[in-house]
């Protein structure tokens, strides 16, 4: 009896693998990707929000039918990510897109994808193994730029805090390079107090008051995200005199900057950084590599840097960025919504919906790119034994002012 | 019956059990992914497993002596930037750097070590100062990711012997057999008795000092040989690559069936716990088991099996008093 129940659930099982071998013959007449997303740890916001614009790009027509989609989460630890990634050469992938950990360690492992004609891309940070497509904006001069602003802002002079970020990782390195450069051009401009901020809100906002408290007479702070975390140190504690800020792109700051009331108060604010809109983006060329629409040149392809001072802050009535429109008014979203998860001109197929739950936008269809700009060369960054441009520690968005006499 | 328990001791504690563990869940990711039985697919398993295990193999010595170190992830960071910064062409050379990084482990677990058994610190405490310290020297050698890491390690390190034998089995064989030959020798003796109970272990004449210097001394050389692996398998050097492994080795040791208040357990345990948390993300992701939900079997899993291996050590207790009699 055992044996005769053991050899049905075998004929049973048997038949099944047919019939979902029929099946899949069936599909296989349309194209049919296998694609992972290999993000690397979540509950974090600006994670969250890259991952969902890409999985509801991932699910807008016509990938919905021809991508079959899986994302993984490889935490922090690079043998982690090593050991997804073999993983996902081995299950068949055709296409990987990585949030790297690391723009060195995943070489070796990258190298073995691409030698079984797998496609790899990375998003926001990058690799140095040539034979991967990084989409980025760490070439588009973030440190130098927005320093240079804030430079512009102070007329040369004034109390700067530095706010790091995360020690020892390539983006601090590169943009804390390019933003003393500017500051050091200009004596009046004089750092008194610097530290990390790990890119996190709450430490940030505790290391701005402890420096505030010894420096009262503080102008300006620098940071690269924390942003939000930075002013509120200030509003707190020093709330009718505030400061010159440049860093990341949460609604909640957007409308700070924005609002009159504390511009009177001397905020001058510049929102800009990373975006998490550079997932989806790079998900898009991916796919138009993969699909045989696009062929790049080169493999390092940059995403424009997300550039809205206070005076170009523009409130949106939908949910969507159509014309022009870059932040969502107060009650909309929570404040440290990350604005640049949208980008209405790259991504219009993306809504609020999207970013906040990884579906689909109804009615949507994926849209052809615009033309892409490769990104220059940073070495250790996105190649190695090559050379940057000889103005890569220069401004490139903003006109610098003269040194003041 | 009596053979059983003789090779359940031979493997220490709560090994046999997780032994099984590790195998079942090899064999269910080999049944869905095929790749998972060629040359290839082993030699990639044991080249992930490898630095965990290494640097678990470190930690078991010192927890067994009853203490506790959390400096290994620094060390292994000094020595990946070490060996991406000098096995170059115009540094010493793939042995060369072996043998500063092997210094350098040692010089930090005598730290730990004199501070600890000389000057009465908590270790827990002392080995979080060595750990942020060892951290920001290594900052210090490579600000930013980059480095090279010599051919002759990072090939020679992670292929195989003559298209077979992958290297990382070679070297795993040899830390169980190392071990097997140690917990026997005084030094090894001395450990065991120091965790499980240091003032009978100072009243039969075991000078509990020495061995707990000892044991910190060669946790260090284990974590500095876990970094060199570590190079290998990346090929460069990034200050903050090895963060994320701590709370892995940890989970490794307890795995693997070596109690965290000391005295019980061994390293071939840990081995194999570090074999386990490798294997399960391959079998996870063979089993199609996506985002969140691979953190919660892993979590599940790993109490699973501290679960069974307590249950089972619980079973062989009152057996193994039995055949002692």
């Amino acid at each position: 009896m055992l044996f005769g129940t053991k050899q049905k659930t075998l004929l049973a099982g048997a038949a099944a693998m047919l019939l979902a071998g029929a099946v899949q013959q069936s599909a296989a007449e349309e194209p049919h990707y296998k694609v992972f997303l290999d993000m690397s740890y979540s509950g974090n916001i600006w994670q969250a929000a890259a991952a969902n614009g890409i999985k509801a790009l991932a699910a807008t027509p016509p990938y919905d039918k021809e991508v079959e989609f899986k994302t993984i989460i490889s935490g922090t630890d690079v043998q982690r990510q090593i050991s997804d990634i073999q993983s996902m050469v081995a299950a068949g992938a055709n296409a990987i897109l990585i949030y790297p950990l690391s723009p060195t360690a995943l070489n070796r492992v990258i190298r073995q994808a691409c030698a079984q004609h797998v496609l790899v891309f990375t998003y926001d940070s990058t690799v140095t193994e040539p034979c991967a497509y990084n989409v980025s904006n760490i070439t588009a001069r973030y440190g130098a730029n927005s320093a240079q602003w804030m430079v512009n802002q102070l007329g040369g002079k004034g109390e700067l805090v530095i706010n790091h970020g995360v020690a020892g990782t390539a983006v601090t390195k590169t943009y804390d390079a390019q933003a003393l450069h500017i500051f050091s051009r200009y004596p009046g401009i004089k750092i008194v107090g610097e530290f990390y901020g790990n890119w996190n809100d709450a430490t940030s906002q505790e290391g701005v008051s402890k420096i505030l408290a010894a420096h009262p007479n503080l102008d300006a702070i620098w940071t690269v995200d924390g942003t939000y975390g930075s002013l509120q140190a200030v509003m707190k504690n020093r709330p009718d005199r505030l400061v010159t800020i440049a860093g990341q792109s949460n609604n909640g700051y957007r409308l700070m900057i924005a609002d009159p009331k504390l511009q009177a108060k001397g905020l001058r604010g510049l929102s800009s950084s990373a975006g998490p809109a550079v997932g989806p983006y790079a998900f898009k060329v991916m796919m138009e590599v993969l699909t045989g629409q696009l062929k790049p040149t080169q493999h390092n392809i940059e995403y424009p840097l997300p550039w809205v001072p206070y005076t170009d802050v523009k409130l949106c009535t939908g949910d969507r960025f159509v014309g022009g429109c870059n932040t969502f008014p107060e009650g909309k979203v929570p404040p440290l919504f990350i604005d640049t998860s949208l980008n209405g001109d790259l991504l219009p197929e993306l809504s609020l919906t999207a970013v906040q739950e990884g579906k689909p936008t109804p009615g949507a269809r994926i849209q052809k790119l615009p033309e892409i700009h490769y990104a220059e060369n940073l070495p250790g960054i996105n190649c190695e034994n090559c050379t940057a441009p000889p103005d890569a520690m220069e401004p490139n968005l903003v006109k610098p002012i003269p040194v003041p006499k | 019956m009596k053979i059983a328990v003789k090779i359940g001791r031979a493997l220490g504690g709560g090994a046999p059990f997780a032994t099984v563990v590790c195998l079942v869940m090899y064999a269910v990711y080999a049944a869905r992914a095929p790749s998972a039985l060629s040359i290839f697919g082993i030699t990639n398993v044991l080249n992930d497993a490898v630095v965990l295990a290494i640097g678990s193999a470190g930690l078991t010595l010192v927890i067994l002596a009853g203490e506790f170190d959390l400096s290994g992830v620094g060390v292994i960071a000094i020595a990946n930037v070490l060996v991406a910064t000098t096995s170059g062409a115009s540094g010493f050379g793939a042995l060369g750097s072996l043998a500063l990084v092997l210094a350098i482990g040692l010089l930090v677990g005598t730290v730990n070590g004199v501070l600890v058994a000389f000057f009465q610190l908590q270790s827990l405490a002392a080995t979080i100062g060595t750990m942020i310290a060892c951290e920001g020297v290594a900052l210090l050698i490579l600000p930013a990711p980059g480095g090279e890491v010599s051919d002759k390690i990072a090939t020679g390190l992670t292929g195989d012997l003559a298209g077979v034998i992958p290297v990382a089995l070679l070297i795993l064989g040899g830390f169980a057999a190392a071990w097997f030959v140690f917990k026997r020798t005084s030094l090894g003796v001395a450990i065991y008795a120091t965790g499980a109970d240091a003032q009978a272990a100072r009243l039969s004449g075991i000078d509990l000092r020495r061995t707990r210097l000892a044991a910190f001394m060669l946790a260090g050389l284990c974590y500095a040989f876990a970094g060199y692996m570590l190079s290998a398998e990346t090929g460069t050097g990034d200050p903050r690559v090895s963060s994320a492994l701590l709370l892995f080795m940890y989970a490794a040791v307890a795995i693997g069936g070596t109690s965290l208040s000391g005295g019980k357990g061994g390293v071939f345990g840990s081995l194999v716990g570090a074999g386990i948390l490798t294997v399960l993300q391959k079998m996870l992701f063979a089993l199609g088991v996506a985002e969140f939900y691979t953190n919660i079997f892993n979590g599940i899993v790993m109490i699973f099996a501290l679960l069974f291996g307590n249950i089972v050590s619980s079973l062989a207790g009152p057996l193994r008093r039995q055949v002692a009699k």
